[in-house]
């Protein structure tokens, strides 16, 4: 029953922000260069990158708690990647099925906003959702990382989930001096640029680069766990 | 009596003041997605500058979103750990103590919420003169702007009690997640946290207006916007103030009934 509940909650608040810019697109417009399929997509792609992080990497936002109460030290003994176990510890498989709302909008949008996608352009589509998803994990496994240094930053979680909220967002709306910090905190690889696999000619290029910023941020996420872990001290 | 209240609210503050740099962050939480929203409906207005989104113009729908947010963070009390205590049997360590265990909770949220409130009016200047500078505010003024301090007070006051309601539904229900979950969009939606209830049509807006969830986000929103005349403020703070016994009553009832069915084991 209540995974149930939590599906339909799921469900009810994506339709909630699609049926909103459903309103918007008829009455006002939408934003300069977008159409409301291509928002559909993209608001799909940002979805299902945090479902596929929720699912697999949820229990990261845990590691503050577990520093605080002293259990870190029963996962560093363990023989194996404490950041592994740290990430993938927990995997919630109760949250994929709500995955098929994004998938529904994100086919919706594909076939009525005129985007013609070859099948290389799809494999590259899932290669760029999957870049999406490891940069999602690295940012926040950097960020957290920081709880092994100065304690009880819970809410810098919460802040990191509302910085890749603006994911759901086309980049064209930021000023465009943000724009260049949507690529460096890559907000804008989580959706934007699964979307441009898609839907540009350059598709090709554009998931490479997904590729080497996921590359660099797996290896940033790597040094900065191993960095703060010299700083932690555990009392057993 | 009250002097315990007194005594957890100041607890509440110094607990708030120690983590600085956590408190912060959950300030900064308010602030990003209120940006994004604000640049979001900018770009949809400049599709077709001049129109309304049914009546709503892009000055009210921007005023709309930054009061909405401000006055969501004053009246947002989330506690999990109610509903945890009752499941995990250790709410006798509360009931014990020479304090209500409602107004110890209520007591630990203004002593969150009010210093939150403050300090995120303060990070919102920027933002409220930048709207005014670009004359994308439309605010109140005279008696609506007076008449917003009660709303807003009513508005807390229903927010705790909807979510302690919530919560003491554990004492039935097992694990409460998914419930939460739901409730939490639900009520988003009919307080006006997403968009205006004007957006869903005079029907549904009707029907919502029926529920105590309109008046605690939406009624002081659009009170402070000025889309209210007096009559209407009058009735709507009239409806707050009967919601308020209504759910007083509610609680009381809820835990009440809930412990004398509520067992807890061990020390």
């Amino acid at each position: 029953m209540d995974f149930v509940l939590r599906f339909i909650a799921g469900f009810a608040e994506f339709g909630v922000l699609l049926a909103l810019y459903g309103l918007a697109a008829e009455q006002v417009g939408v934003p300069h260069g977008w159409t409301l399929p291509r928002l559909a997509v993209l608001l799909g792609a940002a979805e299902l990158v945090q479902i596929l992080f929720s699912t697999t990497c949820s229990s990261l936002y845990e590691l503050p708690s577990y520093v605080f109460d002293g259990s870190l030290d029963n996962v560093l003994l363990l023989p194996m990647s404490a950041l592994a176990v740290l990430s993938f510890g927990r995997i919630r498989w109760d949250y994929l099925p709500q995955i098929i709302a994004p998938l529904g909008a994100i086919v919706w949008g594909i076939a009525e906003g005129g985007i013609v996608a070859t099948g290389p352009q799809w494999i590259a589509f899932g290669v760029a959702i999957a870049a999406g998803w490891t940069i999602r994990w690295a940012v926040t496994a950097t960020v957290m990382s920081v709880s092994l240094i100065a304690v009880r930053i819970e809410a810098l979680a919460y802040f990191l989930q509302e910085v890749f909220g603006l994911a759901r967002y086309p980049a064209s709306i930021f000023p465009s001096a943000f724009r260049v910090v949507t690529l460096i905190v890559p907000v804008a690889f989580v959706a934007n640029v699964p979307f441009n696999v898609l839907a540009s000619a350059e598709w090709v290029t554009v998931a490479l680069l997904a590729v080497a910023v996921a590359a660099v941020w797996i290896g940033i996420a790597i040094y900065a766990f191993g960095r703060c872990l010299k700083s932690y001290c555990g009392v057993g | 009596m009250m002097a315990k209240y007194a005594a957890v609210f100041q607890l509440q503050l110094r607990a708030t003041r120690v983590y600085r740099l956590n408190w912060v962050f959950s300030i900064l939480c308010v602030i990003v997605p209120l940006l994004g929203l604000l640049l979001f409906w900018r770009a949809v207005y400049s599709a077709s500058p001049g129109s309304q989104l049914r009546g709503y113009t892009i000055r009210d729908m921007m005023t709309y979103y930054l009061i909405a947010r401000l006055v969501g963070d004053a009246v947002s009390a989330e506690w999990w750990e109610i509903g945890q205590n009752i499941r995990d049997g250790k709410l006798h360590l509360f009931v014990i103590r020479p304090i209500g265990y409602v107004g110890y909770y209520f007591a630990r949220m203004l002593g969150t919420n009010v210093p939150s409130l403050i300090v995120t009016l303060g990070m919102f200047t920027p933002i409220i003169v930048g709207l005014a500078a670009l004359d994308m505010l439309s605010v109140a003024s005279g008696w609506s702007l007076l008449l917003f301090v009660p709303s807003l007070i009513a508005a807390v006051v229903l927010g705790f009690l909807i979510g302690m309601a919530s919560q003491l539904t554990a004492f039935w229900t097992g694990e409460m997640q998914g419930m939460e979950s739901l409730r939490r969009v639900l009520t988003g939606v009919l307080m006006g946290a997403y968009f205006p209830l004007d957006l869903l049509g005079p029907g549904l807006r009707s029907i919502a207006s029926y529920l105590p969830f309109y008046y605690q986000l939406y009624f002081p929103t659009e009170l402070l916007i000025g889309k209210r005349t007096m009559p209407q403020v009058g009735l709507g703070l009239a409806i707050q103030a009967l919601w308020i016994v209504l759910l007083v009553l509610l609680v009381r009832t809820l835990w009440s009934r809930g412990m004398r069915r509520y067992q807890s084991v061990g020390g």
